[in-house]
């Protein structure tokens, strides 16, 4: 068998990387959906080694009868049958069947680029750090979906955010290391990007977390179902009672209204920033005919 | 930039009609694919960090044909 090169082994652990990141990618649409579609509460245990659904009519009564001794089923569900449970099962089913399935997809060609040796050590600590962080990101879930087993049948929205910023700081670090290797095959030098637009273009991708980070909350709180109309709130660009609650700054977690506000301010932030960072480049990279480039 | 105001757009359909699960869910979406974005445009543009800074003459490994 003929050995691949170097540059063909980036390539190849490059590839890797990105179908995971994808892997993520519908791992978080999955979860957006079972958030969105109330089904995130369905399976009120976590047995992370026990694969297979329900398969019998006893086993679907059997998981739920276990739903039913919970505040979703007790305080919210009360009308539901068996089929009506069904329901709701398949999309958290799925949600966490795909976790595992990126574990793996993430851990078998691992082991096999190592164990070839296409992996030095930097590489496999950085793949390691990832694996553990997809592993914490499923504790995580768990935790989260125990927030909502409990008195009140609505996760907390701290525990929904930070599940929600685990899964993109997962997605951007998987992404960068990737590139990583595609930059590494090209032979291009580590150290000078083909262009340098400065700290900026990083800095904004820091920035996007806080606005999704915000976005969670409004999720959390089912905050985006109030104040409906836009740019106006309330009547108002800036509504009154942003700070209605004690202290101050819990209004910001907890206030609907401030949430939200405070998604809509950032996010159009974000945009601005965006915005002036393209228009930066293009000075800069795509001069106007005639002119010569600034350096 | 033009996802940008993709975005944008879903977020203020989907507060306007009152979070239906699609637009919700394509807003999360469309914030996936702007982040996604803006990383590979920091990759590519941006200064790399010290860290990744490993070039393949630093890496010990031995280049095959």
């Amino acid at each position: 068998m003929q050995i691949a090169s170097f540059h063909a082994q980036r390539r190849a652990i490059g590839w890797w990387l990105l179908i995971c990141a994808a892997m993520v990618f519908i791992m978080v649409v999955l979860g957006g959906a079972t958030r969105l579609t109330e089904s995130g509460l369905s399976m009120v245990d976590w047995k992370p080694l026990h694969i297979l659904p329900p398969l019998s009519d006893s086993e679907w009564a059997e998981e739920f009868a276990a739903y039913q001794q919970f505040p979703e089923f007790q305080k919210k569900n009360t009308w539901m049958s068996v089929d009506n449970f069904k329901e709701i099962y398949w999309l958290e089913y799925i949600h966490r069947l795909w976790g595992r399935t990126i574990g793996f997809v993430f851990f078998a060609p691992f082991m096999l680029f190592w164990l070839r040796g296409w992996i030095d050590k930097p590489l496999a600590w950085k793949c390691v750090g990832l694996f553990a962080l997809g592993g914490a990101q499923g504790v995580l879930g768990w935790y989260m979906v125990a927030s909502g087993l409990v008195d009140n049948p609505d996760v907390s929205q701290y525990r929904l955010a930070a599940h929600l910023l685990t899964a993109f700081v997962c997605y951007r670090l998987i992404i960068w290391v990737a590139l990583d290797q595609f930059r590494l095959a090209r032979g291009d030098d580590m150290n000078s990007p083909r262009a340098n637009l400065g700290p900026w273009p990083l800095a904004v991708t820091f920035f996007a977390l806080l606005v999704v980070t915000s976005g969670a909350f409004v999720a959390g709180l089912d905050a985006g179902r109030g104040y409906n109309t836009f740019p106006l709130m309330d009547g108002q660009l800036i509504p009154e009672g942003l700070f209605s609650e004690s202290p101050w700054w819990l209004n910001w977690f907890e206030n609907h209204m401030t949430v939200q506000f405070n998604h809509r301010i950032l996010a159009m932030t974000l945009a601005t920033l965006i915005a002036l960072m393209w228009l930066k480049s293009r000075a800069r990279y795509c001069p106007t005919p005639g002119l010569p480039p600034t350096p | 930039m033009a996802m940008v105001f993709v975005q944008a757009g879903l977020g203020i359909l989907t507060l306007l009609y009152v979070v239906p699960v699609l637009l919700a869910l394509a807003h999360q979406t469309g914030a996936q694919i702007v982040f996604a974005l803006a990383v590979v445009f920091a990759h590519t543009v941006g200064v790399t960090q010290p860290s990744v800074a490993t070039s393949a003459h630093e890496l010990h490994m031995k280049p095959a044909e």
